[in-house]
């Protein structure tokens, strides 16, 4: 997903929900950070490199695809982009490495994400909205891994733009290319260089389709290698609307909602009496949807709400002092940032895998390796006190 | 078209797009196999000077063996673009498929040849060189077999579907 989802329409599913203007802000403008959040960026501002929760172009061009650096990538991807659905999925064919990378495949309504919301309950609106943001791209980026994978996230010439005009259906070729411009009218998008080397960079996520996925009006069919000569149709406008409408029901939980948070539930009944104009932003054939989104947000609530900055916690993070820096916007974002991390990480080591890297277990909570000294701290700290 | 026939998949389609799958990788084997045809017949041609040693008696010979081979390289070079343009589901070349055949079937007579003539075989190219021979013309069968086998059934599948 792109700015326009995660921040305008997090701000109005989060307005939805309950929250206030100013928290709504908060939590939109966490549920973008995860793309912003870069270690360049936070080494930037002096803050913990470890609790990058993405990575830009250049980054990953300097990673290593050596065991280290392929952790490393798969740590931050699949922890806040590319949510595995089963870590225990059987796979009936192919070895252990293949069954690994099979497990990481991304889809909604897996137990890590209902362990994802869970984690975020009493936390602060930056954990919030940083879990809002791993919600929201377990419906975009499903069927594809947080881990670099020819066999898993490759695509081929079998890739077809489903299109509605009028009750009439057709479909059409998408065209892949590499320069810059993307036409929706010639069906013509942007992907990355088809590269066969297995652990490519090429092939993590959805580079191989491109920004497809992150494009609510697109419907497409294709034939990843790992589905048996079956394609997969996915529907984004349907799967957009259920995350507005989960992400409604998260949060109106994490506000103070009894019991646990549970998979497969859509508060479908307060988008209701906003379904006909969410659908229409949703569906409308465009590359970006901010204006519209910003427009239905501040309907909604009546207010402002100012265009995304990086520096609002760039600004606040630099001119706290060290003792407060964990007090502060970013200072939240980056103890929930870790936590997911540590999280995921744990989770994937104890499914038997190695690919996000070794995790171990200290004084009950999940913690992975050296990455998380700041977590560990952090926790220690709170017990002390 | 309806929504249903765009986006739910039958299983004679599924078997279609699994032999579609199939075409696409045989017909690359074919076209690096021609590589392999050529280059087999300048190990083919040394071989004998280096055996023999006689160019000039040898000469018919040697250019025989390289119009083959250049003939030989493009008609597979044919046959591995056709078979994937239809694994695509691009226009169909028919002749192709006759040519599929011919080529699996002369393939299976080069096995049985250098089966039986495995022994002159080893003095001619050494026992390394024989045996890579026989794995590579093994190889290339089973490629050709199932470039083959996939196009019918892809045809096949095809009229079933009312593709065709």
């Amino acid at each position: 997903m792109q700015l326009d989802f995660h921040y305008y329409a997090t701000y109005c599913a989060a307005y939805l929900a309950g929250y206030s203007h100013e928290e709504s802000l908060k939590v939109c403008y966490s549920a973008q950070f995860p793309d912003n959040c870069t270690r360049t960026f936070l080494a930037g501002v002096k803050a913990p490199v470890s609790a990058a929760t993405t990575q830009t172009a250049v980054e990953m061009a300097d990673t290593d695809t050596d065991p280290i650096g392929l952790q490393d990538i798969t740590r931050i991807w699949a922890s806040f982009h590319f949510l595995p659905y089963d870590l225990t999925a059987d796979v009936k064919k192919g070895g252990k490495s293949y069954k690994n990378k099979y497990r990481l495949i991304c889809n909604p309504n897996g137990e890590l994400l209902r362990e994802t919301v869970n984690q975020v309950k009493g936390k602060s609106l930056e954990a919030v909205g940083m879990a809002m943001h791993i919600l929201a791209d377990t419906w975009a980026h499903r069927y594809f891994a947080g881990t670099p994978s020819l066999v898993i996230n490759n695509t081929n010439s079998y890739f077809y733009e489903i299109l509605e005009q009028n009750g009439e259906w057709s479909e059409r070729p998408v065209r892949f290319k590499h320069t810059p411009g993307e036409d929706i009218e010639k069906c013509s998008y942007i992907n990355s260089l088809a590269y066969d080397s297995e652990s490519s960079i090429m092939n993590l996520g959805h580079g191989r389709a491109g920004h497809l996925p992150d494009y609510s009006f697109m419907r497409y069919k294709f034939m990843p290698a790992w589905n048996d000569h079956k394609f997969i149709y996915k529907d984004n406008p349907e799967d957009y609307y259920h995350a507005f409408c989960q992400m409604i029901y998260a949060m109106t939980y994490l506000r103070g909602g009894a019991g646990a948070f549970e998979t497969g539930v859509y508060a479908t009944d307060i988008a209701k009496p906003y379904e006909a104009e969410i659908r229409w932003i949703i569906e409308k054939r465009q590359l970006d949807a901010c204006t519209d989104w910003k427009v239905f947000g501040e309907k909604l609530s009546g207010q402002e709400i100012p265009d995304f900055s990086v520096d609002t916690f760039r600004s606040e993070y630099e001119s706290a002092s060290a003792e407060k820096k964990d007090d502060t916007g970013l200072g939240r974002f980056i103890l929930a940032a870790l936590a997911q991390k540590s999280m995921i990480t744990n989770r994937i080591y104890r499914s038997g895998s190695l690919l996000a890297g070794y995790s171990m277990e200290y004084d009950g909570t999940n913690v992975g390796i050296k990455d998380y000294l700041k977590l560990l701290v952090n926790r220690r700290g709170r017990v002390s006190k | 078209m309806t929504k249903e026939e765009l986006t739910i998949q039958s299983p004679e389609n599924i078997r279609l797009q699994k032999y579609r799958s199939s075409l696409m990788a045989s017909g690359g084997a074919m076209i690096i196999f021609s590589l392999w045809t050529l280059l087999r017949s300048f190990v083919q041609i040394e071989a004998k000077l280096n055996y023999r040693g006689d160019t000039e008696a040898l000469k018919p010979w040697i250019t025989a063996i390289l119009i083959v081979g250049i003939v030989e390289l493009v008609l597979m070079i044919y046959l591995g673009i056709s078979a994937r343009g239809e694994g695509m589901g691009r226009k169909k070349r028919r002749p192709y498929l006759v040519l599929g055949i011919i080529v699996a079937a002369l393939s299976a007579v080069s096995i049985l040849y250098l089966i039986f003539d495995f022994q002159v075989e080893c003095q001619v190219y050494g026992v390394i060189g024989a045996i890579v021979t026989l794995a590579v013309e093994i190889t290339f069968f089973y490629a050709a077999l199932d470039l083959v086998v996939s196009a019918i059934r892809v045809r096949k599948l095809e009229e079933e579907t009312g593709r065709a």
